[in-house]
């Protein structure tokens, strides 16, 4: 007589039952199949049986043993929650010399001095940083446009490397920028300290030009590999996905992560202009993809969420990404540091209250500890509320091993931390991107298996030569 | 042999049977739709439910929404009695997984 182990199932569009376990692995099965498991009756003579027992869908019910190996396999996939807070990102000015419509930030006018972080702030910021148990830390500088206060980011820098001396940490420093301002002097610091630039390239025509100009600088001097680009979606690029992968093709770059709209910032506010319904975004999405995928037959390219999303399905590894996982990496993964030196769990917190609602204001450095930041009864309360396994509507669905939530937008959209997901844009998104994935994944061909496992173990190797 | 399920269209009304539906996935699966119709649900003699569905916008018209309803529902109590079978499992899954490493 089998045990039955824990796992979520789902009618795919084929007719077939979806099953996932809590170790995260999958499974097809007919529909008869699916009714002879959950009343008992599969056996051996059952194509799938030893399948479905080799992936630990049900067991023979003696000893634990089974149960080890999920609880193994699910320690792996949560791993990356040891290291804590490994992501810090500082606001270090509010200034801009650009609006591009599409912003989530809200910046402030080029002269809005007052908005720059102090060296005094930047410092205590850094000697909190230091107080985090990760041993690897990333120190994101943030804006507005960060190189309109570059002075602050090369005193930051070497203040942090000195102090590592005692700490020993692997670190490393991104400046995200709009590449508009900055100087060959100041990308000359950045590859003397290893300074990675993040980019965007979804300006307007001006600021998208003048990109491309300093873009090439910033490579000549930094090396290709510390220069990247993120885009983000509005609904001019969504009707040209194609156009802008082309673009990011010719213009050197690795892959490309297609991102929705936030609805923070200039982006809310232009909503109605910039926007698209999340079905409309997914549509493109997958087309997009499917362009991608494509192109990989004669070039690596890899889309990075989906990337993320096929390592989730495929390996038992630990893939954190802060703005998709259960718990919620809001504060716990990344953290960001106001000009002012409050801290906030994620941007889009920090957004929040600069639009007037300050409740997921962790606390500030100069007059809170890291204990009280950290370990604090706020966080505290926002993480256990981002759990997927006990969200309503995620606490029974099929991609809860692959999934994760977002209480800040939670909130913002709802008023709630914690709701219901079903019908939110975020569920939407998420559900119908892996319905996707999955259907991929029981049609593809050998030649685009091996493309999505090149994607996921970064091997560079197209028609099996490197 | 009793109905489990009776759909009366005429009135936007289901019927079921307490025997083989509980009460947290009928309110589960009720949950689900309370986005786009107003769901009432009544205890009909010892029994029965009586789940009673009605649409919020004049817009809105979702075919067959007494039966995706059913399927849901279905479903659902499926993953309930499945959720009482795994009982104390998921907690033996996850509570390890948590165990801290030994100290360096």
């Amino acid at each position: 007589m089998i045990r039955l182990l824990p796992f979520q199932f789902k009618e795919h569009s084929d007719g077939r039952i979806l099953l996932v376990n809590s170790s995260g692995d999958y499974y097809f099965v007919s529909k008869d199949t699916f009714e002879a498991i959950i009343s008992h009756k599969i056996n051996e003579y059952n194509p799938d049986y030893y399948n479905l027992k080799s992936r630990m869908f049900f067991d023979d019910g003696t000893g634990n043993s089974s149960i080890q190996m999920i609880s193994a396999k699910y320690r792996s996939r949560k791993s990356y929650l040891r290291d804590f807070t490994s992501f810090h990102m500082m606001v270090i000015t509010l200034r801009c010399n650009q609006k591009c419509e599409y912003c989530q930030v809200s910046c402030a006018e080029n002269d809005a001095y007052k908005y720059d972080m102090s060296i005094e702030t930047a410092y205590k910021i850094v000697d909190m940083i230091f107080e985090s148990p990760s041993d690897n830390v990333k120190i994101e500088f943030q804006g507005g446009e960060p190189t309109l206060h570059f002075g602050l980011i090369e005193k930051t820098v070497l203040y942090a490397k000195t102090k590592n001396n005692q700490f020993n940490k692997t670190i490393s420093f991104v400046i995200c920028t709009n590449l508009t301002a900055i100087t060959k002097e100041q990308l000359i610091f950045c590859r003397d300290n290893n300074i990675y630039i993040s980019t965007s390239l979804d300006g307007p025509n001006n600021v998208h030009d003048t990109n491309i100009k300093n873009l090439s600088l910033a490579r000549n001097i930094l090396g290709k590999q510390s220069v990247d680009a993120l885009m983000t979606t509005t609904s001019t690029s969504l009707r040209n996905l194609h156009r802008v992968v082309d673009e990011y093709i010719e213009l050197g770059f690795a892959g490309i992560f297609i991102r929705s709209l936030n609805p923070y910032g200039f982006a809310a506010e232009n909503s109605a202009k910039l926007g698209y319904s999340m079905d409309e975004f997914v549509d493109s999405y997958i087309d997009a993809l499917k362009y991608i995928i494509s192109i990989n037959k004669n070039k690596y390219f890899p889309e990075y969420f989906a990337t993320l999303l096929f390592s989730r399905i495929l390996t038992p590894f630990s893939t954190g990404f802060v703005d998709l996982q259960s718990p919620a990496g809001t504060g716990i993964s990344g953290v960001i540091y106001d000009f002012d030196g409050s801290v906030y769990p994620s941007d889009e917190a920090r957004m929040l209250a600069r639009m007037g609602d300050k409740y997921f204001n962790l606390g500030n450095v100069y007059f809170d500890s890291y204990k009280s930041i950290f370990g604090g009864g706020k966080l505290k309360n926002i993480i256990s509320s981002s759990c997927v396994e006990t969200t309503m509507d995620c606490a029974y669905c099929v991609y809860q091993s692959y999934c994760g939530t977002d209480p800040i937008r939670n909130y913002l959209e709802s008023g709630m931390v914690n709701r219901k997901m079903g019908n939110t844009n975020f569920c939407i998104k998420h559900k119908r991107i892996f319905d996707y994935l999955f259907s991929f994944l029981s049609n593809m061909s050998e030649f685009e298996e091996n493309i999505i496992w090149n994607w996921i173990t970064r091997s560079n190797t197209v028609n099996g030569n490197a | 042999m009793k109905d489990r399920i009776k759909i009366e269209y005429k009135n936007n009304k289901i019927i079921l049977s307490k025997e083989f539906f509980e009460r947290e996935p009928v309110l589960l699966t009720a949950s689900k739709f309370t986005d786009k119709y107003y769901i009432n649900i009544q205890p009909v003699g010892k029994n029965e439910f009586e789940i009673n569905i009605q649409q919020k916008f004049e817009t809105l018209a979702e075919v067959d929404i007494l039966k995706n309803f059913c399927n849901e529902l279905i479903d659902n109590q499926v993953r309930h009695d499945l959720q009482g079978e795994f009982g104390k499992l998921q907690e033996m899954i996850v509570e390890p997984a948590f165990y801290p490493l030994e100290a360096k």
